[in-house]
């Protein structure tokens, strides 16, 4: 009896098996490392709390609560290169027919002249746009806000 | 066996979308040096923004952000109409509408790597395709409706999707920045916001997993906006009518939650080509065709393709090459960067205090020119307290902030010398800004060469806070927004 027919008899094929293996890991990987950054944050919040100049997070506490979690990411790469070169996937169902054949093939069109003329408006109408942007300083909006950047508007802090 | 085999190694071949995936995420983040260094680009070709969704606060980041230049182009409506941005995205939609992003977002590829881990997955359903409604919702509210009521009403940018939900913009800038060893200061700013933000990334992540896409279809305003022009934007997958007889293999196989092709969900990936039987389907540019189903053609039209297919990835190979060599190399204001993350030449002073920004070190003396007529010397503060504070009239957390230095100056009026500098680069007049604000340190605006920045380590991310004892040694230097208890406990520190 080859390790596939035990699958077989158990009702589980060793694809699926592979697949709720890797499921699992992926979830469980993500709310550990959604724990761990909590932790620091909690414990960071605590100390501050008392004394205003202490800092939150750090790269020790983030290396200390990313290290145990090492393992597990590991694994998790190897199964996905093994599943990728041994062709496993998830091939399931595809929805059913949720149209009727009619309704895809009347809505399957190229645009029509009436779009290209549309398509050619907004095209002018952007480029004018872009034109007066540069004119009304907007556009130095742009590279000011890309270049100096606000560290709380990027989520920073 | 050897079949399957064969078969296996072709489906790992990398298909012509993912190169020029590949591709784009490179040429959206061709300053490399930025990973190396972590300093974020800051040449003028951040003018341009960049089609994907692609932070402009990753190290790595060519261009700037679309979705958030939107944003702050909003948030700024009360000084300045945002033409620029409303022509450049009318400008991608009409030209590329989503087939931004099937073949070049850089977000768009990571969530499709991701998706390619084999694990079990959610197929498309009503309740995705109601989901997908939801990207439309977020586009109102975070990325139009509080930044445009944020900067009428209170004069206050604040680009509300990427602070709270982009997580593009953690993990290409928080976590692209933080993960550079030169930016460990960089740690010290980290609190909740980080953390609500790093959990919704890893959430996302986890989506994409198990949910081709997920960000994509749910979330993403960027892609709503370009959904709009997918009707008649120039490039996208076109459905010949003559050949199509309407079996809808087309939709059913689609990863996104069509409900034609070329609707408002579609990302004009043209995988539904590989599907349909009848070979309808193609991907054009206007009349011109930029893939042909497999077999439709006549093997002469192949073969120019094909030859044309070589050209083109030879020029834009070209291009890389160049974009490549300007980002890390040739730029101006990048070869101007070696200057600015170094240590300033060590001078001893007359104390054998070294001369430089960090703590323990004798910041050097400047003198620089107040909105107000006076001039601030460094020198003339020794025996007090100085705080130098590095602020932008488009920073919000600095604005917030410029109340509590205010306080802490009128605190210890006497003891303690106070200047905000805002950067060389004014996009609002900081003297109209300022007028009815009432603060009683002085304000001034650095000089064209930056002098003040390069002095104190100014960086490309604000606000930043310098403080030095009465020795005008440096007791603290942190791109940080601050409270007032800590502007508390950093005078005590240096009054000591």
């Amino acid at each position: 009896m080859t390790r596939n027919d035990v699958f077989k008899g158990a009702g589980v094929s060793k694809k699926k098996l592979f697949l709720a293996v890797l499921s699992v890991l992926c979830a469980v990987l993500t709310v550990l490392m959604i724990a761990a950054a909590v932790g620091i944050y909690r414990e960071g919040a605590a100390i501050r709390a008392e004394q205003p100049l202490s800092w939150i997070y750090s790269r020790e506490k983030a290396a200390s609560g990313l290290a145990p979690l090492l393992p597990l990411f590991v694994v998790i790469l190897v199964l996905t290169a093994a599943g990728l070169v041994l062709g496993i996937r998830d091939d399931g169902k595809r929805p059913a027919k949720s149209q009727t054949m009619t309704d895809v093939k009347a809505k399957n069109r190229e645009p029509g002249a009436k779009d290209r003329v549309l398509r050619l408006s907004l095209l002018v109408l952007a480029v004018l746009l872009i034109v007066a942007g540069v004119l009304n300083g907007s556009a130095l909006d742009v590279l000011g806000k890309a270049i100096k950047i606000c560290t709380e508007c990027v989520g920073l802090g | 066996m050897d079949n399957r085999k064969t078969n296996r190694l072709q489906a790992l071949r990398p298909s012509t979308r993912r190169l020029v995936q590949l591709y784009s995420a490179l040429l959206h983040n061709a300053h490399l040096k930025g990973f190396i260094d972590g300093e974020i680009y800051q040449g003028k070709a951040k003018y341009a923004c960049v089609p994907g969704l692609n932070c402009y606060s990753c190290p790595g980041a060519a261009g700037a952000c679309p979705l958030g230049a939107l944003q702050n182009a909003l948030a700024s409506t009360g000084h300045r109409a945002g033409w620029y941005m409303l022509g450049i995205l009318l400008l991608f939609g009409v030209m590329l509408g989503r087939t931004i992003c099937g073949w070049i977002c850089p977000f768009g590829l990571i969530q499709e790597l991701l998706n390619r881990i084999p694990t079990f997955k959610l197929r498309k359903s009503r309740v995705t395709r109601a989901l997908s409604w939801l990207k439309y919702a977020v586009l109102a509210v975070f990325v139009l409706a509080i930044p445009l009521w944020y900067g009428l009403q209170h004069d206050l940018p604040l680009p509300a999707f990427c602070k709270y939900i982009c997580p593009a913009g953690t993990f290409e800038g928080a976590v692209g920045l933080l993960s550079n060893p030169n930016n460990d200061g960089l740690f010290g700013m980290l609190g909740a916001l980080f953390t609500n933000k790093l959990v919704i990334m890893l959430v996302i992540g986890l989506a994409c997993i198990f949910c081709y896409r997920a960000f994509c279809r749910f979330l993403c305003p960027l892609g709503a906006i370009y959904g709009l022009f997918n009707r008649f934007c120039l490039v996208g997958v076109r459905v010949d009518a003559g050949r199509c007889n309407g079996c809808g293999a087309c939709v059913r196989h689609c990863g996104m939650d069509v409900r034609h092709v070329g609707d408002h969900e579609c990302i004009h990936c043209a995988k539904c080509m590989d599907v349909c039987a009848q070979k309808a389907i193609s991907l054009k540019a206007g009349r011109l065709t930029l893939k042909a189903p497999a077999g439709a053609e006549a093997p002469e039209i192949q073969k120019k393709r094909k030859k044309a297919g070589r050209v083109a990835w030879g020029a834009a190979l070209a291009v890389l090459c160049f974009a490549l060599a300007w980002f890390n190399f040739l730029d101006p204001a990048v070869r101007a960067e070696k200057g600015t993350g170094a240590a300033l030449p060590a001078e001893q002073s007359a104390e054998e205090i070294p001369v430089g920004y960090e703590p323990g070190m004798r910041l050097k003396d400047f003198s620089i020119a107040c909105l107000d007529g006076s001039e601030f010397r460094l020198a003339d503060t020794r025996g007090k307290v100085v705080f130098i504070n590095l602020w932008a009239t488009y920073c919000t957390p600095c604005i917030k902030e410029l109340p509590y230095f205010d306080a802490l100056y009128r605190e210890h009026e006497g003891d303690i010398a106070m200047l905000a500098v805002h950067p060389s680069m004014v996009l609002d007049d900081p003297a109209a800004f300022l007028a009815d604000k009432g603060y009683a340190f002085p304000f001034a605006v650095d000089t064209e060469d930056d002098a003040v920045w390069g002095i104190v380590k100014g960086t490309s991310t604000l606000p930043q806070t310098i403080v030095l004892d009465r020795n005008g040694v440096v007791t603290y230097n942190q791109i940080k927004s601050v409270t007032p208890e800590m502007l508390d406990a950093l005078y005590a520190q240096a009054a000591e």
